[in-house]
């Protein structure tokens, strides 16, 4: 009988050890890291096998794209301010989707054709997700 | 009841007289031995010794597991980082999340 538990002791044990080996050697440890980073821009590089080159140029887009993002924050805000029509704040919000999905494609231009076509199934549905009523609770929730 | 058996010294006779006549098994030791062998009292690995096949098959159908569920859980959970990461990534461009969070 006890040895019985031992041959079962022993069994769980090999499984266990083969579950975390094979766990460890299939997570994408880099897709851990990006989660902790605020603005996960580092993870393109790794995840869709950029150069240093490729990655250089994405990197810039990136530092321009987000100024223009800026300006939209600051047209969206002035706007609501200025107590404009909910139609004309869509407008300046599907100004600033046109312009993100354009950054988006920009941005897929520079990577290797698979990986681009990758990264915009990846990214252009987040575009359609955005929710008005949902937003600023998941970015609280979020810290941010 | 058989009046012989009735006096001890009768019994006492017909006990006295008495074989068992068992037919001899050869395995007999070899089989004590190899009870003794899988016994508690000799070890575990005196167990794994005596049942190579049962406790190795087992063993490797719980690598197997193991190797299918550790993959599946780590892509599962790899496709959970690479959505949020994803999420995160597209928000981080979005006037409309950065004007929703002011």
């Amino acid at each position: 009988m006890k040895n019985l538990g031992l041959t079962i002791a022993f069994i769980f044990t090999v499984g266990a050890v083969s579950f975390l080996a094979f766990y460890y050697s299939n997570r994408e440890d880099h897709l851990e890291r990006a989660r902790t980073e605020p603005v996960p821009v580092a993870w393109i590089r790794e995840e869709f096998g950029l150069t240093d080159a490729q990655f250089a140029s994405i990197s810039l887009l990136h530092e321009t794209y987000l100024r223009t993002c800026a300006e939209h924050c600051d047209r969206i805000l002035a706007a609501r301010a200025a107590g404009m029509p909910a139609a004309e704040i869509a407008v300046i919000e599907s100004e600033c989707v046109d312009s993100m999905t354009r950054h988006f494609r920009a941005v897929a231009a520079l990577m290797p054709a698979n990986a681009g076509a990758r990264y915009l199934d990846l990214v252009l549905p987040k575009i359609a997700s955005f929710d008005h009523r949902t937003a600023p609770d998941i970015l609280g929730a979020s810290g941010q | 009841m058989n009046p012989d058996h009735e006096s001890p010294e009768a019994l006492r006779r017909e006990f006295g007289q008495w074989r068992v006549s068992h037919p001899r098994d050869p395995g007999f030791r070899d089989e004590v031995w190899r009870r003794i062998r899988s016994g508690s009292g000799e070890g575990w690995l005196a167990y794994f010794q005596a049942n190579p096949a049962s406790i190795g098959a087992a063993a490797l159908l719980v690598v197997l597991l193991g190797a299918l569920g550790g993959t599946g859980f780590a892509r599962m959970q790899s496709q959970a980082d690479r959505d949020a990461v994803a999420s995160a990534y597209v928000q981080a461009l979005d006037a409309r999340w950065m004007a929703a969070s002011q």
